[in-house]
C-alpha cells in the first residue's frame, strides 16, 4: 500500500506542473493581447492554458487530502502547514472560477486582461504553496524571503467563515437575479 | 529568438544540478546513517569529512540503567567553514536499520529535548563541540556505536557540496549490575520537554535506594539541590518553571547498600507552547477561502457584463 506522504509528493507534483504550465500561458496570453499581436499563438496559449488548469484542478482534491494525512499531527498544529491548506484552496477557488467563467459564459464580459490575472494568481498561489511544503520538508525554499508565511496565520472564527460563504452566495444569487431580469 | 529560447531552456536545465542538500537541516529525528540517501538527495555527490570523530561513555554501563555516551567531533572551522551539522549516532553503517533503538539500546534523551539519534547543531562556541546522549542497554554483552556526521561547507575545493563523515566503531561493554545495588528502575524515562512556565514534578522510582538526592543545574552551571520526598518506591521533587525557552539538567545521588552511585545528567527542555489552531475553524476557512475567491471572479464577470449592456443600452438611446 502506497504511503499518504508518497502519494502527496506524486499528487503534488502533478498540481504544481500543471498549474506552472497554465500560468505561462496565461501571461504569455496576455502578453500577446497586450501587443495586440494577431498570432495563431494566441487561441494555443488560452486553450493550453485552461487544459492545463483543469488537469492541475482534478488532481488539487488528492494532494490536499493526502497532505492532510501525511502530516504528523495535523494542519491545524502548524502555521506553515495552515497556510498552506489555505493558500491552496484559495488557489483552487480562483482556478475553479475561472473556468467556470471561461465554460458557461465563454468568458465574454470580463477583461482577459483580468480573467488572465485570475489564472495567474491561482497559480501563484499553488507555487507558494509548493515552495511552504518545501520549507516544511527542507527547511529551505525560494520563498525563505517571506517569513511571515511561515510563522503568522490569518485565523478566522468559525462564524465569520459562514457570514463570508453566506455573504458570497447571496451576493452570486442577487447577481444571477439581477442578469435575468435585465434579460 | 530561437536560439535565445534553446538557451533559457537549456540554462534551466542546467542550473538544477547544483547539488547542495538541505542547507537547512532536516530537523532532529530518528535516521538511518545518510537518512537512506535521502537526506542529501544522492549519497554518491556527497564529499568526505574532515573532521575528527570520537564517542566514549562516561563510565561503566549497567544492564537496565542510564549511561551517557559523550561524542566529540573536533576540526569544525578548521577542517571547513560550517553553519549547520546534523550528528548521528548510530549501532551499523548499513544505511538500514542503523538506529540504536534497533541494537537493544533505548534513548532516553538526546540532550535537546527528544529522544532521537539524530540531533543538528547551528551554531559553534569553538572548534571541539561535545554532545552527550543518554542511553539505557537492555541486554548484557559488548555493543558497537559509532558517530556519523553530515554538513556542508562554505568554502575551499568541494564548497557548496554536502559532506559525510562516519567514525570508526567504538566498543560499548555492558554489564551486569551487581545484586542490591542500589539503583534507578530499568523502566523509568525521564520526562524531556515542557513548556516555558510549567514546573515539572518529578517521581524517580528506585531499586534497594535507602536515600536520594535530587540536583538540577541552569545552563550556566550553576547548581541546586531540590526537596525529595519518598512515597512508596518513587522519591517525589518538582523542578521549577523556565521563564524562557532553555534547557536545565537534572540527576539523582543514590544511597543504598553498595557505594555512592550518581546517574548521568539528564537534559529537561523547555519550549515555547506549540501554535496549535481550531481545526474545524481552519477547514470551514478552506472551504471560505474555496467559495470566496470561485465568487470573486464570478462577481467581477457579472459586474462588468452589467456594465457593458448599460453601455449598449445608452449607444442605443442616443
Amino acid at each position: 500500500m502506497i504511503e499518504s506522504a508518497t502519494f502527496h509528493v506524486m499528487t503534488t507534483e502533478l498540481v504544481v506542473g500543471s498549474f506552472a504550465l497554465a500560468g505561462l500561458c496565461f501571461f504569455l496570453h496576455s502578453v500577446f493581447l497586450f501587443l495586440n499581436k494577431e498570432s495563431t499563438f494566441m487561441p494555443m496559449m488560452d486553450t493550453t492554458a485552461h487544459v492545463a488548469l483543469l488537469f492541475g484542478l482534478l488532481a488539487l482534491p488528492f494532494a490536499i487530502l493526502s497532505g492532510i494525512e501525511s502530516s504528523p499531527n495535523g494542519a491545524h498544529t502548524s502555521p506553515l502547514l495552515a497556510n498552506k491548506m489555505l493558500l491552496s484552496t484559495a488557489g483552487g477557488g480562483l482556478a475553479l472560477g475561472v473556468l467556470y467563467t471561461r465554460w458557461r459564459m465563454h468568458g465574454d464580459g470580463t477583461s482577459q486582461h483580468l480573467h488572465n490575472a485570475f489564472g495567474s494568481i491561482s497559480t501563484a498561489c499553488m507555487l507558494l504553496t509548493a515552495s511552504l511544503g518545501g520549507t516544511y520538508t527542507r527547511a529551505d525554499s525560494l520563498t525563505e524571503f517571506l517569513p511571515f508565511v511561515k510563522e503568522n496565520t490569518l485565523l478566522l472564527p468559525s462564524w465569520l467563515s459562514i457570514v463570508v460563504i453566506a455573504l458570497i452566495l447571496a451576493a452570486l444569487f442577487m447577481r444571477q437575479s439581477s442578469t435575468v431580469q435585465h434579460r | 529568438m530561437k536560439q535565445k529560447l534553446v538557451l533559457f531552456l537549456a540554462l534551466s536545465l542546467i542550473v538544477p544540478l547544483h547539488v547542495s542538500g538541505n542547507p537547512g537541516g532536516v530537523g532532529n529525528g530518528l535516521e538511518n546513517m545518510q537518512c537512506g540517501g535521502a537526506c542529501h538527495g544522492d549519497a554518491n555527490q556527497n564529499a568526505t569529512s574532515n573532521l575528527q570523530l570520537s564517542l566514549q561513555p562516561s563510565g561503566t554501563v549497567w544492564v537496565g540503567q542510564p549511561a551517557e555516551i559523550t561524542v566529540q567531533i573536533s576540526g569544525l572551522q578548521t577542517s571547513h567553514d560550517l553553519d549547520q551539522i546534523g550528528i548521528f549516532l548510530l549501532s551499523s553503517t548499513n544505511a538500514n536499520g542503523d538506529i540504536p533503538t534497533t541494537d537493544g539500546w533505548s534513548i532516553l534523551s538526546d540532550g535537546m529535548g527528544g529522544s532521537n539519534n539524530y540531533i543538528e547543531y547551528s551554531s559553534f562556541d569553538s572548534a571541539i563541540l561535545s554532545h552527550s546522549w543518554i542511553l539505557r542497554a537492555d541486554d548484557i554483552g559488548e555493543k558497537t556505536l559509532y558517530v556519523s556526521v553530515h554538513h556542508g561547507d562554505n568554502s575551499g575545493t568541494n564548497a557548496g557540496s554536502p559532506f559525510f563523515g562516519v567514525s570508526q566503531a567504538f566498543t560499548i561493554t555492558v554489564e551486569p549490575i551487581p545484586e542490591n545495588l542500589q539503583r534507578i528502575h530499568p523502566d523509568y524515562e525521564p520526562p524531556l520537554a515542557r513548556e516555558v512556565g510549567e514546573s515539572t514534578k518529578l517521581c524517580l522510582e528506585t531499586i534497594a535506594a535507602s536515600g536520594v538526592v535530587l540536583e538540577w543545574r541552569e545552563p550556566s552551571g550553576q547548581t541546586y539541590q531540590l526537596e525529595t520526598n519518598q512515597n512508596d518506591q518513587c522519591w517525589e521533587a518538582e523542578l521549577p518553571a523556565a521563564l524562557t525557552a532553555s534547557t536545565v539538567e537534572w540527576r539523582a545521588v543514590l544511597d543504598g547498600e553498595g557505594p555512592q552511585q550518581i546517574t548521568p545528567w539528564f537534559s529537561l527542555t523547555s519550549v515555547e507552547p506549540t501554535w496549535e489552531a481550531d481545526e474545524t475553524a481552519l477547514l470551514l476557512q478552506s472551504i471560505t477561502h474555496l467559495v470566496f475567491f470561485f465568487g470573486l471572479v464570478l462577481l467581477f464577470r457579472t459586474t462588468r457584463k452589467n456594465e457593458d449592456e448599460l453601455k449598449d443600452y445608452m449607444e442605443e438611446s442616443i
